[in-house]
């Protein structure tokens, strides 16, 4: 009888009956496979394996996270509330110590929702790893969190979360922006004033294998993570650097996502992408699964490996560490970039224009923080899109200063007047949420 | 049974018959014979020595001891029970639809059955807030339930529609399907397969009551095209009593 040296809990709910649409990536049988291969292999038979049932997450879940528009019914599904649920069962699972280990593997994924969600982009409507963690930061005192994302695609939807925060790290390791969607996720890319540097963007060339995406892992983000020192680690366990994946172009393996599993160490991971459903899934997901309980994977091999095929070449090879130095060095230099970036500025705005390349909507987006050394700033996003909706939110962090509560009350009160079919205030300090 | 910290502690070793039938270490039964000796054909002295070696360890007297031991029992079975009701409630499903319906067991009633349900039920009764009764015929219901059982079985089918071909694994069953077979075609080859085995596992119905558990067929991608189906339904005997047994059936006691 095989046993995990961790007790590792998992929550499996693969959604057998939703679908984006029958041909899409993101389709019923997408976990399929995964489902055969888990039980086949008798993973739930290892003692200290166990299987969780997901629960659903609130309105008051995803008010912790997101502004939605035109309202939450609008923009999600049951699938999006168990699958978000599946993530907060795992972490409340390891948070109570029940299990020393999570993984959801759920779906649909959640990394390139926004903190304003219109609708869907990039597969994805409710972050739920965020969900998940300010879950876990509102009933179990969490406050350092640390979350590595290794999707093949930029989690540009954490990071824009997250991006003003700085108790959390959040770390993307991916296929360069310029050769796959969504195109952003460059080096300079740092988080908001308040926050700048927790913001850690990696992106590697195409062709990038085992060797390189593992070195980057040790040397690059276990440093990282050793400085930051968070109290919970959160692996975003996309699977689309897979070779077979049939919309990215890297050329990582099942043994390389079990040995990256090894090295991280997280406390919880959450599935992201990853479309090689029978190629990849059902062994990157095994692998996954027994790194985290402690148990040998070294025989779980994919069908049509070929260690000389996906071998890096060299100049990929050398372009992945001059990427890694770039990147640690500025994380060491962050305090002088964050003085020298801010400078003397009290507030600061962005504009952007946000695609939703699911639902073809098109946002036009332009946020205000305050610059706080006292707190993380209060927030103010104004968000109008081609659907007709024109929302006003304003976000009061955790433990806000009464200076930036005041100016957030302002800016809030200040909207009334304001051309918007929305006015939604989130205040995390006290838990409180009001529409108007 | 013996006392640790001052509780008595049931099992889990079970360490020979009951002192009142012979036995050389108190057990539940003594506990029983002690407290209602005109149920049992058990010996009332050698019970009561039971008990009383119980008390002493516990400091009280022997009917007390007794007592303790029938509250000690009575909330080992509630905390199993409930456990198996949260083991039920807590098993993972795969859809969004079985996830909505959200079919919870919640009991409301606690129905006794087995030799020890008189003198248990009052105890029982003392540490839950539903009711507690016993089924009619209680000393035997188990057994005439046994009796009465339809013979039940099931069986799991796999189709591949690119492959051209089902598989029953369990059986050892394998054939060649057209690239149109559909989701109805395998509940029907899933049904006929069904009721032959249950004839064969000795059922007497011809047309025994199937319901179909899982059904579910997926789309085979390969690149971006659909190449086939992959189906799977499982069906089963819906449990329930022999033919002629169902609703007409006296269970007055």
């Amino acid at each position: 009888m095989i046993k995990a040296d961790r007790k590792t809990g998992l929550v499996f709910f693969p959604a057998f009956d939703w679908a984006i649409d029958p041909t899409h990536p993101e389709r019923e049988e997408r976990l399929l496979y995964t489902q055969d291969q888990v039980l086949e292999e008798g993973l739930f038979d290892i003692e200290g394996i166990t299987e969780l049932k997901p629960s659903l997450v609130t309105h008051e879940d995803i008010r912790r996270v997101h502004f939605c528009a035109p309202d939450i019914e609008s923009v999600t599904t049951e699938s999006h509330l168990i699958s978000a649920g599946g993530a907060v069962t795992v972490g409340e699972a390891v948070m109570s110590g029940a299990v020393e280990k999570g993984f959801a593997l759920v779906r649909p994924p959640g990394h390139h929702a926004m903190r304003v969600v219109h609708g869907n982009r990039g597969f994805c409507n409710i972050n739920i790893e965020a969900i998940m963690i300010e879950n876990l930061r509102a009933k179990h005192g969490v406050r350092r969190v640390a979350i590595v994302d290794t999707d093949c695609h930029h989690g540009d939807g954490t990071q824009d979360i997250y991006w003003h925060d700085p108790d959390t790290l959040f770390i993307s390791i991916h296929q360069d922006g310029r050769t796959l969607y969504p195109g952003t996720g460059f080096m300079e890319e740092l988080g908001g004033p308040n926050a700048l540097g927790t913001t850690v963007n990696i992106p590697l060339p195409p062709l990038t294998s085992d060797a390189g995406y593992l070195w980057i892992i040790e040397n690059v983000v276990m440093p990282i993570l050793a400085d930051f020192e968070p109290e919970l680690v959160v692996n975003s366990a996309g699977q689309d650097n897979h070779f077979s994946d049939p919309l990215t172009n890297m050329n990582f393996s099942a043994q390389g996502y079990a040995a990256l599993t090894t090295m991280l160490n997280p406390d919880i991971a959450v599935l992201e992408g990853g479309y090689s459903i029978e190629g990849a899934l059902p062994y990157v997901n095994t692998g996954i699964i027994l790194a985290l309980a402690g148990v040998d994977y070294s025989g779980i091999q994919e069908p049509g490996f070929d260690a000389a095929r996906i071998a890096e070449p060299s100049h990929v090879s050398a372009e992945v560490r001059k990427v890694g130095r770039a990147v640690l060095a500025t994380w060491r230099n962050r305090e002088a970039l964050r003085a020298k970036l801010v400078g003397n500025h009290t507030s600061v705005r962005r504009r952007r224009n946000i695609v939703y390349d699911t639902d073809m909507i098109y946002e036009m987006q332009i946020d205000e923080v305050t610059v706080c050394s006292k707190c993380q700033g209060a927030l103010k996003v104004d968000s109008s899109c081609d659907t007709g909706a024109h929302l006003l939110g304003v976000h009061i962090p955790r433990g806000v200063c009464p200076a930036c509560r005041a100016k957030a009350e302002a800016w809030f009160d200040a909207a009334k007047s304001g051309p918007y079919t929305l006015r939604t205030l989130k205040d995390l300090d006290t838990g409180t949420f009001f529409d108007a | 049974m013996r006392v640790e910290e001052g509780e008595v502690v049931i099992g889990p070793q079970r360490l020979g018959p009951a002192m009142a039938f012979g036995g050389t270490v108190p057990t539940p039964t003594d506990a029983m014979v002690v407290l209602n000796p005109d149920g049992s054909d058990g010996d009332r002295s050698r019970a009561e020595a039971g008990m009383r070696l119980l008390g002493q360890a516990l400091g009280v007297e022997t009917t007390e001891a007794a007592r303790r031991v029938m509250a000690t029992m009575s909330r080992a079975i509630l905390d199993h029970a409930w456990d198996g009701v949260a083991e039920i409630n807590g098993k993972p499903v795969y859809t969004i639809h079985e996830m909505m319906e959200n079919y919870t067991v919640a009991p409301s009633e606690i129905l006794l059955m087995g030799g020890p349900a008189p003198a248990l039920a009052g105890y029982l009764s003392d540490h839950t807030d539903l009711g507690v009764r016993m089924v009619p015929r209680w000393g035997v219901a188990n057994a005439i339930g046994a009796a009465l059982a339809r013979t039940t079985s099931e069986v799991t089918l796999f189709a591949d529609t690119e492959k051209k071909v089902i598989l029953i694994p369990e059986e050892n069953y394998a054939t060649t399907i057209p690239g149109n077979y559909t989701l109805a075609d395998a509940e029907e080859t899933a049904k006929n397969f069904l009721t032959e085995k249950a004839r064969e596992a000795g059922s007497r119905t011809a047309t025994p009551e199937i319901e179909i558990v899982e059904s579910m067929v997926f789309n085979m991608v390969r690149g971006f095209r659909t190449t086939g189906k992959n189906i799977r339904v499982r069906a089963q005997i819906k449990p329930g009593l022999i033919e002629g047994y169902g609703d007409g059936l006296a269970m007055e006691p």
